[in-house]
């Protein structure tokens, strides 16, 4: 990046700020300018800890609000009163939900933040070829996560599967049992495998129909200049991205190598 | 009886009610105390159940989960309090309605029960939900079960009342068959027996005989019942006895001849009555008292019952009278008339027996008058009547005796009866005249002159005194006549004088009733007539007869003496006649004898009545007294009286009584003096 970018981008994100902070000063939590409403969703939004929440896509939130000046603080709340606050407009939103038709209504959707990606993830020995759709999968023995939305879509597909208590026990399986693929998002399957430190071991199919789930920054529309906070929130966005930091906590978070 | 004038039924209806308000009041202050207990327990319980159940409440609001409302509004329906649940969130929104299904339904008494409970049928309960956002509470609205929680009061309510009510009617049987033992059923023998008392003969069998309240009355009562028996008896004895004598009374005198009388119309057996008094009683009863008066009486009733047979009734009608009833003489008259009259002789006979009484001996005879019975139409007042007349003919013709009735009687009575009315209109209607009779000297000189009353009948014509003045004294105007007498007396002698009386004209002699002279009053009644006339000159003599004087010694001589004072002089009318008592001669203030004209006219032919007129001139002479001789009709008489003495005369050789008039004329025709007629 140029010097003389990088110094029209701070005057911007000066001015941003001010505004925004002229702005919410009123309703912002008290340490920042905005605060958001989150629930646990590893690796997107790590939030067993109230006090330490952190994860991708909250990482991402801030950078793009602190490039355009705007503290966020994030508070943990439940998924259902999270939404109900923002149908009454009395938070301003939340990170990390997906567009539904029905949330139309209440929210403004930013532009996405991340991904949630049906993925194959196997043993990198294990040629599995390329998967057309999930029927696909019938060819193999599969694991998904107890209760997660995979188990769901292999339910209505009616693929034979097994499940697992957790992830990390479900990628050991993939690893040391008797089990092809695991059928799992792409974040938290390269999350987890990442952390359990088996960058070599294990890789990544993803299918060839694109049915990624986008996830958005959901602000209320009742709350008070949420258009304006999405516009900001989708500027910082595009700058971060630009900038490269994106692709950096993509990688903090999800690259094995 | 009827049942509910009972005082059994009165107390069991008293036990009843008041058991009944009694027990319903305990009732009502234990229900008041279970509402209260229990009231207490259901609100512990549900504010127990609520905190038990809002954490988690909290935590699956705050979490906006609607399973886990749903699931702790469905586990608080288990509750038997709670018959629905419903929570509203922070935001107002219901986040669950959860109502237990039940079939039963509240009953009336279940409603009733849970009003008297006073709880809310609706429990709203704010959930403080800690958002960190703002203070707006959940709400947990809980609907309670009234028939759950009234349905235990209700059955015990029902069951304390149930209970009471049981409870009640066996106290009330028990203490009303306790008072019917104890009180009603003895009072209820106690009310019967004093029902029945009237129809008990002899001793009384006291009904009830425990030492409490209703012994004490039942005693008081037989002691009150013997007290009436007694009193009773003595009503009985008062009414139908005569306690002096212990005769029968009027009363029961007449009952039993009333029931003879109608026994008789059908035997046709004849009785007899006797009507009966002692001669000179009250003489008696004056003179020697009552005390002894009585004494006699009873003397006598007990000689009269002595000679009666047994079936003879003998009753006193007060005073000195006796009748005597003899129901069944014989059915012959002349028997029974035989028989009535050998009776009478011997009960006269019983009682002229000398009666020794303390110190007195008295001699008594009685006047009897009889009559048979039944004449028809007869009754008992008929009888009495008939017995009475026949007793005053007795009295009449001089006592001691007896008459038997006759019809003759009866007229006679008829016509003094007349007499004695016509004798009431006689003074008002001037049919009372004074005629004179002039008093002579030895010189013939009129030396005063005898009132005599002659009373002109508009239809009977002159009617002499001895005709009517004994019916006057009877029937109580010899007063009225006499007053009259006085009167018209001294008004016409007060005239005279003023006119011009002859020079030995020195005294008027009138004559005056025993009956009159012994009233208590007599001396004030006349007293005031003889001051209203000025007659001096001539002096007033009362002409009393001498049995006046035996039969009222005290009294006469008391009135005498009183009178005297007044310058009224007294004079022995019929003297030589009665009972010529030389000591009322000495100790009454007396001042003439009038020789009576029986002893005058005699004594020509008999020298036993010629001694008597000397006895008394002599007698009179020594005493002082002034002497006049009555029914002188001859010259021959005058002379022996004069020869003798006597220098007063009165009769017909003077001159007949004669009217005032003719009277005044021959006063003052020869100034005084009075021929004889020849």
């Amino acid at each position: 990046m140029l010097k003389g970018d990088r110094m029209t981008l701070k005057s911007v994100k000066t001015c941003v700020s001010i505004g925004l902070m002229t702005l919410f000063s009123g309703v912002s939590h008290a340490a920042a300018d905005l605060t958001l409403y989150v629930v646990d969703y590893p690796p997107h939004i790590f939030a067993a800890d109230k006090d330490n929440v952190s994860g991708l896509d909250v990482e991402v939130v801030k950078q793009a609000f602190a490039v355009m000046g705007v503290s966020v603080d994030t508070q943990v709340m439940p998924w259902n009163r999270i939404v109900k606050l923002m149908q009454h407009g009395q938070i301003a939103g939340t990170i990390a939900c997906s567009r539904r038709d029905y949330r139309e209504q209440y929210m403004l959707f930013s532009d996405p933040i991340s991904y949630v990606e049906p993925i194959a993830l196997s043993k990198q020995s294990l040629e599995v070829g390329e998967f057309k759709d999930l029927q696909a999968l019938k060819n193999f023995r599969v694991t998904t996560v107890e209760g997660w939305g995979m188990q769901t879509q292999l339910v209505q597909a009616k693929i034979p599967h097994r499940t697992a208590p957790d992830i990390e026990s479900a990628i050991r399986a993939v690893q040391f049992r008797d089990v092809d693929i695991l059928y799992m998002a792409r974040y938290p399957a390269l999350y987890y495998a990442k952390q359990m430190q088996l960058g070599q071991e294990v890789k990544v199919t993803s299918f060839q129909q694109d049915n990624a789930l986008a996830l958005h920054l959901c602000l209320s529309k009742d709350y008070p200049g949420a258009k304006s906070l999405k516009e900001t929130f989708n500027q910082g966005l595009r700058a971060i991205k630009r900038q490269g930091d994106y692709n950096d906590l993509l990688d903090q978070y999800l690259s094995m190598q | 009886m009827k049942l509910g004038h009972r005082i059994a039924y009165k107390q069991a209806k008293i036990i009843l009610l008041s058991a009944f308000l009694l027990g319903g009041l305990s009732a009502l202050v234990q229900l008041s105390i279970d509402l209260k207990l229990v009231r207490a327990n259901f609100v512990s319980d549900i504010e127990r159940s609520v905190n038990v159940y809002v954490p988690s409440l909290q935590g699956a609001i705050y979490n906006l989960d609607s399973e886990q409302v749903q699931s702790i509004a469905k586990a608080l329906t288990k509750d038997p309090l709670f018959l629905s649940v419903t929570v509203y969130d922070d935001f107002g929104d219901r986040m669950s309605v959860m109502r237990r299904d039940t079939k039963e339904q509240a009953s009336i008494f279940d409603s009733l029960g849970f009003a008297a409970l006073n709880l809310p049928e609706i429990y709203e309960y704010p959930i403080e939900i800690r958002s960190g956002l703002n203070h707006s509470s959940a709400r947990l609205v809980l609907q309670l079960d009234a028939r759950y929680m009234s349905h235990g009061l209700v059955q015990r309510a029902l069951t304390l009342i149930w209970l009471g009510l049981i409870s009640t009617l066996l106290l009330s049987i028990v203490l009303f068959a306790i008072f019917y033992r104890v009180l009603s059923k003895p009072i209820q023998h106690i009310a019967r027996w004093v029902e029945s008392l009237d129809q008990q003969q002899g001793a009384l069998v006291l009904p009830y005989s425990k030492q409490d309240e209703l012994g004490l009355l039942t005693r008081n009562v037989a002691d009150i019942w013997r007290k009436k028996d007694v009193a009773n008896q003595q009503v009985r004895s008062l009414a139908y006895y005569d306690p002096l004598t212990e005769l029968v009374n009027r009363r029961m005198f007449i009952e039993r001849l009333e029931a003879t009388l109608e026994q008789q119309s059908a035997s046709q057996s004849i009785g007899a009555v006797m009507y009966l008094d002692v001669d000179r009683f009250k003489s008696i009863n004056d003179s020697l008292g009552h005390g002894i008066g009585d004494q006699l009486l009873i003397i006598i009733a007990a000689r009269l019952r002595q000679v009666l047979p047994d079936f003879v009734t003998l009753a006193r009608f007060g005073g000195d009278e006796f009748v005597v009833l003899i129901p069944d003489l014989s059915h012959d008259l002349e028997l029974a008339t035989q028989a009535a009259t050998a009776l009478a002789a011997q009960l006269i006979e019983a009682v002229a027996e000398p009666i020794k009484i303390e110190r007195n001996l008295i001699h008594c005879s009685t006047s009897m008058g009889i009559t048979t019975f039944p004449q028809q139409p007869d009754s008992s007042s008929d009888v009495l009547r008939r017995a009475d007349t026949a007793l005053y003919r007795v009295k009449a013709e001089g006592r001691n005796g007896y008459q038997l009735y006759d019809d003759t009687m009866q007229q006679q009575t008829q016509e003094r009866w007349q007499i004695e009315e016509a004798l009431h209109e006689a003074i008002a209607k001037e049919q009372l005249e004074l005629w004179w009779q002039p008093q002579v000297s030895t010189r013939n000189d009129i030396t005063g002159a005898e009132v005599l009353l002659r009373w002109r009948h508009p239809q009977k014509g002159m009617i002499p005194p001895d005709e009517f003045i004994s019916i006057a004294e009877e029937s109580g105007q010899i007063h009225h006549i006499e007053e009259w007498v006085i009167e018209a007396s001294l008004k016409q002698l007060e005239q005279w004088l003023a006119a011009g009386l002859p020079a030995t004209f020195k005294h008027l002699a009138i004559n005056i009733s025993p009956a009159h002279f012994m009233q208590a009053d007599f001396v004030q009644r006349i007293l005031p007539i003889i001051e209203r006339y000025n007659i001096a000159g001539v002096k007033l003599e009362f002409e009393i007869t001498e049995n006046l004087l035996i039969d009222n010694f005290h009294q006469a001589s008391s009135t005498m003496a009183t009178l005297q004072q007044h310058h009224i002089s007294f004079a022995i009318d019929d003297f030589g006649t009665g009972y010529s008592s030389l000591r009322y001669l000495n100790q009454l203030p007396l001042n003439i004898l009038k020789i009576d004209r029986s002893f005058i006219q005699r004594m020509e032919d008999s020298a036993a009545e010629l001694a008597i007129v000397d006895v008394i001139l002599l007698t009179a002479k020594k005493l002082g007294l002034e002497v006049i001789a009555e029914g002188v009709e001859t010259a021959h008489q005058q002379q022996l009286l004069e020869a003798r003495g006597c220098q007063l005369y009165q009769g017909f050789y003077f001159a007949k009584p004669q009217h005032h008039e003719d009277f005044y004329r021959l006063l003052t025709r020869q100034n005084g003096r009075l021929e004889p007629e020849q």
